[in-house]
């Protein structure tokens, strides 16, 4: 109860953002949205199949690009750029997932960080379509058409309204997957994949229904972010980029849903705030980080909860 | 004798598997006819596990052929076997920790019922699935714990949480590795008296092993003994309790 009021209140206090603060947040705030739809798809693959992928940057790049592609070629409307970076995610992930299902644990981790790096390798050096590493520049946002309604996705206030939207109905999607039959597949995955073997679960086959599904929502991730920044590089693929996600789930807390979502508040915040105080905001960032995974090993919603728990 | 007429429901014929020097299981012969209650039995290290593990498609064998209602099971995936109407249990217990009770025993049932890519309903307010779920719980007596997570039970409840999971999968046999083991006399008595009924009420053929004699011979059918990847003897309970070979082998040194 105490949780949906607070979710409730602050989704009010969000729509109120616009209007009370300045740009800056306006648009930071943006990429905390998107943050959260990235770093709960990668969840969906620790928190609730138990497979730590280390290679989440592939499939949110590929859906950047994609959607920068579209727009820079065939002038796509929103719909379908959108569209495009879903399904984008959704294929490279189904495709490399076919391999990488195949193992468990830390050479799974190895393996999807492995083919994260053959996709930056190949975005940044097939200049003639992904322009290396000078990225695709000058992105524009599509119109947006709403029931006839008009709506200049130009302007930064209404991007921000229509991302915030975007990122309430993917997780409330993902949500939705969790706790349908499919969701607790695999969690029975994540808790016991021998078990779930020996009462007739093919596990590869939904560890890899998994793994498409955290890729199609990276991919419609990453083609959000395209239209915000309105600039891609292969920095997006980078390695480091995969571990964004994995930081969040750890700060908000993996045992829970919505933790990743309050870890992309945190850490896209801590990140921002930080780097505008100090060039050396890495060090920070690191302290801070590692208060927060030593003092609360289960992340923010683990704390709560064990809180809850003893009162 | 109520297998007189039975079909044959396992037939497993020349089941061999070898680690190198070590030949864990050798051309192992059993038929175990439908209804039956067969417990299998042996030191420690006789192979009754991997043999399990050679049935169940966990193991693949280096020789040898197991059929399943006359159709060949060997090579198959543990997922299409136990798919097949083959369930099993672990010497050490298998659940899932970190689900409810409700939980664990509701995921065999969403398997059972062929839901398991259903995306669109939310599982727990499925009305078949509740109610399949709900009654296997009551028939183990685990409903007044249904909240309770896998993890947080006692020894005893695991075991019998795990009979549940198989339970569910609406399984033809069950094969049980070491179900009494480590539980209390009373836990022991329920769990007995459980088999029993799986087998008198819903036909359920069983494959058990067992280090509790007691507990081989309350409820047995036929006996097979295992020493060294062998069968030394098999038959009913009361020749095999005079056989020379499993004396020496076996019940004498228990005693």
């Amino acid at each position: 109860m105490i949780k949906k009021i607070l979710i409730v209140i602050v989704f009010l206090a969000l729509i109120a953002v616009p209007s009370l603060a300045s740009n800056y947040w306006v648009f930071l705030l943006t990429e905390v949205f998107i943050m959260a739809i990235f770093a709960t798809s990668f969840n969906l693959l620790l928190g609730y199949t138990g497979l730590m992928s280390f290679g989440q940057a592939a499939y949110y790049a590929v859906g950047a690009y994609t959607a920068a592609l579209l727009i820079k070629n065939f002038a796509t409307s929103l719909w379908l750029t959108m569209a495009g970076g879903l399904v984008a995610g959704f294929i490279v992930a189904l495709i490399i997932g076919f391999f990488c299902v195949r193992m468990t644990a830390l050479y799974f981790a190895m393996l999807t960080m492995a083919f994260s790096s053959l996709i930056f390798a190949v975005i940044f050096k097939w200049r003639d379509l992904t322009g290396g590493d000078d990225g695709i520049s000058a992105i524009t946002r599509p119109p947006f058409n709403l029931f006839g309604l008009d709506l200049s996705l130009g302007d930064a206030k209404i991007y921000y309204f229509f991302v915030l939207i975007m990122a309430a109905l993917c997780i409330w999607l993902m949500h939705r997957v969790v706790e349908s039959p499919l969701g607790y597949i695999l969690r029975a995955n994540r808790d016991n994949a021998k078990r779930a073997e020996f009462i007739g679960v093919p596990i590869k086959r939904f560890r890899l229904i998994a793994f498409a599904i955290a890729g199609a929502f990276a991919g419609l991730a990453g083609s959000l972010y395209t239209l915000l920044a309105g600039f891609v590089s292969p920095e997006l693929a980078f390695w480091a980029k995969s571990g964004d996600p994995v930081m969040m789930s750890l700060i908000g807390g993996f045992h829970s849903f919505l933790g990743p979502t309050l870890g992309a508040f945190i850490y896209t915040l801590l990140k921002d705030l930080i780097s505008i105080k100090t060039d050396n905001w890495l060090l920070y960032l690191g302290i801070v980080l590692l208060v927060i995974v030593l003092v609360l090993p289960e992340g923010i919603t683990g704390a709560w909860k064990k809180w809850q728990r003893k009162n | 004798m109520k297998l007189e007429n039975a079909k044959v429901l396992l037939k497993i014929e020349g089941l061999s598997v070898s680690f190198g020097e070590l030949h864990a299981v050798q051309k192992v012969d059993m038929l175990v006819k439908k209804n039956e209650i067969r417990a299998l039995i042996g030191p420690n290290g006789a192979g009754k596990t991997t043999f399990f593990n050679l049935v169940t498609g966990d193991l693949k064998p280096t020789a040898g052929r197991v059929y399943y209602d006359e159709k060949l099971i060997t090579g198959r995936s543990s997922d299409e076997i136990a798919n097949m109407g083959i369930a099993r249990s672990f010497q050490i217990t298998s659940i899932f920790p970190d689900l409810t009770v409700f939980e664990n025993v509701m995921v065999p049932v969403l398997v059972q019922q062929k839901r398991t890519l259903n995306l669109f309903r939310q599982a727990k307010k499925i009305g078949e699935v509740k109610d399949a779920t709900g009654a296997i719980l009551e028939q183990v007596g685990l409903n007044e714990i249904a909240n309770a997570e896998g993890k947080t039970l006692s020894h005893g409840d695991k075991k019998r949480l795990e009979i549940a999971i198989i339970l569910a999968n609406k399984p033809d046999v069950l094969l049980l590795d070491e179900p009494t083991a480590g539980m209390s006399q009373e836990e022991t008595d329920s769990t007995v008296h459980l088999v029993k009924r799986l087998s008198d009420e819903m036909g359920i053929t069983v494959v058990f092993t067992e280090h509790d004699m007691k507990v081989v011979f309350a409820i047995s059918d036929y006996i097979s003994v295992l020493q060294q990847g062998q069968i030394i003897a098999d038959g009913l309970p009361d020749d095999v309790r005079s056989n020379k070979n499993v004396i020496e082998a076996y019940i004498g040194e228990n005693k």
